[in-house]
């Protein structure tokens, strides 16, 4: 007659060495295939937070040249639509946006509006860089950077019925660049708005 | 007879698998659960990114408008007379594409005071032709007040309400 002890020595028998591999494989497939799927996900979530940022950077781009704009008409009304600003462009000041006409841009400081081509940066890539200043502001002065260049061009349109030449039309495109470290290679995000003389 | 030790023996052989089973699927939530809001987040980003194309196209058709009716192009007649221009562009008065067909909203209470003596239809492309957005512009007139309205679209020329990506933006202006 078999004890007790006997009856449960014969039901508690070890793994196999090749029972134990598999387990070992599956239970590595079942947390690393998850784990990976995590890590995906929340490169994603990063992701998607530099998006935000880059549209909300390139929405400032535009405001801040409607922002002269506006300051522009309110301190010195433009002439009559059909007649020509000459030195005094109704868009602003000389030696502001007017910096932003050439083919490389313009860069804006957010914090003090001070305008600067591109022109002036060397090498002209580097123009438009952003640093976040200890406030926390995304300016485009010397500082910790923030990864995001931002390029503000204007382009000047004199349309039909301005018979002295005057431009009645701007077309202001900020363009945010950024590099990825998440997905890779340069992102960006191009806002493209259009500002009309039709204040006077 | 059996004894109550052995009887523990036999309901415990499943536990390990038990246990495997649970963590795995437990892992395994959390991921789907992280891959769901990542997802949100992206669409919500994209979203928001494809929003502002359409609000600036809106705004750049509303400046359009305000510029051409400054410009004397909207007068109280139907149509326009004299040709208009913005963007460089001439643009024509007219729907080609007919409306887009987005939910109606009731505009009852923000009619102009009296009657529409014209009303103007145009659409404005935005920037060059590769940036394709746009905005559909209505200028309505009475004999004192006017009303403009554009609808700024992010995917162009052929804006369609079934296109999942479109968003449409929208301001008024009234004076």
């Amino acid at each position: 007659m078999q004890t007790n002890f006997q009856k449960q020595k014969k039901y508690s028998h070890g793994f196999t060495l090749i029972e134990t591999l598999v387990a070992i494989f599956i239970l590595i497939i079942a947390v690393v295939a998850p784990m990976t799927i995590a890590s995906r996900a929340l490169a994603s979530a990063r992701y998607a937070k530099e998006q935000v940022t880059a549209y909300y950077l390139a929405q400032e781009g535009i405001e801040l040249v409607r922002a002269i704009r506006d300051g522009k008409t309110l301190i010195d009304p433009p002439l009559h639509l059909n007649e020509n600003e000459g030195s005094q462009p109704w868009i602003g000041d000389p030696g502001q946006v007017n910096l932003c006409y050439s083919t490389e841009g313009c860069t804006i400081n957010s914090i003090n509006m001070t305008v600067r081509s591109c022109n002036s940066f060397s090498p002209a890539s580097s123009c438009g860089l952003l640093s976040i200043d200890g406030n926390g502001f995304y300016v485009d002065t010397v500082g910790s950077s923030s990864g995001y260049y931002r390029v503000i061009k204007i382009k000047m349109i004199s349309n039909e019925g301005n018979p002295n030449g005057g431009d009645n039309e701007a077309v202001i495109t900020s363009t945010v660049t950024w590099q990825s470290s998440v997905v890779g290679g340069v992102k960006s995000v191009v806002v493209v708005d259009h500002l009309t003389k039709w204040q006077q | 007879m059996k004894n109550s030790f052995f009887t523990t023996c036999i309901k415990q052989s499943g536990f390990v698998a038990l246990f495997a089973v649970l963590i795995s699927s437990i892992v395994l939530t959390i991921a789907f659960g992280l891959v769901t809001i990542a997802l949100k987040e992206i669409l919500l980003s994209a979203a928001g990114r494809e929003s502002q194309f359409g609000f600036y196209a809106a705004d750049s058709g509303i400046e359009c408008a305000l510029y051409l009716d400054n410009m004397g192009k909207f007068s109280t007649s139907t149509e326009p007379t004299s040709v208009m221009r913005c963007n460089d562009q001439n643009i024509v008065a007219g729907d080609p594409f007919g409306d887009i067909d987005f939910p109606a909203i009731d505009f009852t209470s923000m009619n102009l005071p009296g009657t529409p003596t014209s009303t103007t239809l145009f659409w404005f492309g935005v920037g060059s032709s590769a940036e394709k957005k746009c905005a559909k512009v209505i200028v309505s007139k009475d004999n004192s007040f006017t009303k403009i309205e554009s609808f700024g679209y992010n995917i162009c020329p052929y804006p369609t309400a079934s296109d999942p990506r479109i968003i449409e933006r929208a301001i008024r202006v009234t004076y």
